[in-house]
């Protein structure tokens, strides 16, 4: 069994120093590794991916993320990701890795994934140039997380976006806006990739609870639905150890 | 009974003229209230309200007058019978006494050709609100009587009256949802926010207050200034606090100058926007309201500084308007539950 911590849309600016860091302090004796479902800053700057660094810095245990909207809005995510990456911070973009946690290989696939909309609402790769590349970059990187998915060798699979594979975390979101919050696609991912967990950020009205039309448990934990620090979920082993 | 509002107004005025011959104070109450300032008319119930210590002599003089008297269980009200035609004396309205001062509040009005006492507006809605509860809280009979009388009621008076009801504060938001009446005013910047729990209770005026008058507890007639409808515009919702760029993109939001003397929806729309962009606030769920007195903003924000930025980005955009800042910052921390997800 694994403990996993998870939070979204911390959304650190520069005026933040000071103001996250002290929430993680033991979360070492609570979790075994602490996933973040992107918009980590207000807008993506290095000042601010600096702030976020520096206050996921004595985390306790390994630290793994993926970027939301708002890490992309400065046009510099490298760089953002280059920031975290010194302070020890893990940023996944169609990618996994795997962690040991005990006698169990916990593997976590990672992508910002993005809107577009749920099966019988949702847009279409047809139109203008625009539209296209909205729906095509939906599926890319439903497709990058899926492919990541594939390639993990581990015992629990676990999804990590920023944007929601399904609509039931919506609730309390605006209907009109649920393909600005999240696509089907990162669910066909999930499913086909066998993930045990989804967990997502972004839609802070939302709530926390939902599952795929595969079964597979998705949590909202952006910080404004959980309203804590960070959410506790426990992990069983599916199957037999493959690696 | 088609003629049933013919035969309830003659004996409301029968009941009326008795009362007023024998200077026995009252006031019409109940939904001929309503009725009589501007409301639906009731098919049932004629109500009449009177200081406790008068209804024996009320009973009296309405028996003398040919009415027959019934002694209900209830102990705060008696009935009399005009006919068929049943009419309430009610002393202790949703628990709280017929005074004096209720009383003179009430003014003179002509009900079907009879001038008799009608309750005054605003107390008649404490009643009315405080009178709905879980299994009587239909505001589909409420919402249309806000609509006829809103203008006569002190909307704050009754905010303050009503606040522990959680069925009053739902008619009331969707009343200033609707636009049919103002927010609540005056929010201290530590206050509650707008949709507060019900322990905190709707904000009152205070000090602080940059929005709606509050007219004195007076007569109806004058109370507080609604905005016409139409004159306010609300973007954003309170519910829907997701930092999705829907709507927060457009590049005129950031051109230069935005037209101050453009219609309100789309002024909220581009205050909205900026709000978004401007990075002191990068905050994309807050409700932007534009009504006539004041830009009210809503939301909740991680920090501080970005709830007193608001005011600061606003102040430069719209800098000849009263900004009612209803921003709240998010605190909350529970302490960590672990789910077991497999
Ligand atoms: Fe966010
Ligand atoms: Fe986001």
């Amino acid at each position: 069994m694994i403990r996993i911590a998870a939070v979204g849309d911390i959304h650190l600016g520069t005026d933040s120093p000071g103001s996250f860091a002290p929430c993680l302090a033991g979360i070492g004796d609570l979790a075994d590794v602490l996933l973040i479902a992107g918009d980590l800053t207000q807008h993506g700057s290095v000042a601010e991916a600096e702030v976020v660094a520096g206050e996921l810095a004595g985390a306790e245990i390994p630290v793994i993320a993926v970027l939301g909207n708002h890490d992309h809005h400065g046009d510099q995510s490298d760089q953002v990701v280059k920031v975290l990456a010194q302070a020890g911070v893990r940023t996944l973009e169609g990618e996994g890795m795997v962690l040991r946690v005990g006698d169990i290989c916990l593997g976590v696939a990672g992508a910002k994934g993005f809107g577009g909309g749920f099966a019988g609402a949702s847009g279409s790769d047809f139109g203008e140039p625009l539209m296209k590349a909205f729906v095509r970059h939906s599926k890319e990187v439903s497709a990058a997380l899926r492919n990541a998915l594939d390639a993990l060798e581990c015992d629990i699979r676990v999804a990590l976006t920023h944007y929601s594979p399904v609509p039931d975390t919506l609730a309390g979101e605006r209907p009109e806006i649920f393909p600005f919050l999240g696509s089907y696609h990162l669910a066909e991912a999930v499913d086909g990739g066998r993930a045990q967990l989804a967990l997502h950020g972004h839609a802070h009205g939302g709530s926390e609870k939902g599952r795929t039309a595969g079964g597979v448990p998705v949590r909202n934990v952006a910080r404004p639905v959980i309203g804590r620090a960070f959410a506790l979920y426990e992990v069983g082993t599916h199957d037999a150890c493959c690696s | 009974m088609d003629d049933a509002p013919r035969g309830l107004r003659e004996s409301l005025k029968r009941v009326a003229v008795t009362l007023k011959e024998a200077q026995i104070p009252f006031a019409l109450g109940g939904s001929y209230a309503c009725w009589a300032r501007g409301g639906p008319e009731p098919v049932h119930d004629v109500d009449f309200m009177l200081r406790e210590t008068d209804v024996p002599r009320a009973v009296d003089v309405l028996c003398d007058a040919g009415l027959r008297p019934v002694d209900p269980p209830e102990d705060w009200l008696t009935k009399v019978y005009d006919g068929d035609v049943l009419v309430d004396l009610i002393h202790h309205p949703v628990g709280r006494a017929v005074t004096d001062e209720m009383l003179a509040r009430s003014r003179d009005m002509s009900v079907d050709s009879v001038r008799m006492p009608v309750l005054d507006a605003t107390d008649w809605f404490e009643m009315t609100l405080l009178a709905l509860d879980e299994r009587y809280c239909d505001l589909g009979r409420v919402i249309p009587m806000i609509r006829a009388m809103r203008e006569q009621v002190d909307w704050t008076q009754v905010r303050r009256a009503t606040a522990e009801s959680p069925f009053a504060e739902a008619a009331l938001l969707v009343a200033t949802r609707l636009q049919l009446i103002p927010a609540p005013a005056g929010l201290s910047p530590a206050g509650p926010p707008f949709a507060g729990p019900p322990s905190a209770g709707p904000p009152s005026a205070g000090p602080s207050s940059v929005g709606l008058p509050s007219s004195g507890r007076g007569s109806a007639g004058e109370a507080v200034t609604t905005p016409p409808a139409g004159s306010g515009a609300v973007t954003g919702a309170p519910e829907s606090a997701s930092d999705s760029a829907f709507g927060s993109d457009s590049g005129l939001a950031t051109a230069g100058q935005l037209d101050v003397t453009e219609p309100a929806e789309y002024l909220a729309g581009e205050l909205r926007e900026r709000l978004a962009e401007d990075p002191r606030v990068a905050e994309l769920g807050l409700e932007v309201a534009v009504a006539s007195d004041a830009v009210i903003v809503r939301g909740e924000v991680a920090l501080e500084t970005r709830r007193t930025a608001v005011d600061i980005v606003l102040a430069e955009i719209v800098p000849d308007r009263p900004i009612r800042n209803q921003v709240t910052v998010s605190q909350q921390e529970f302490p960590p539950t672990v789910e077991s997800v497999s």
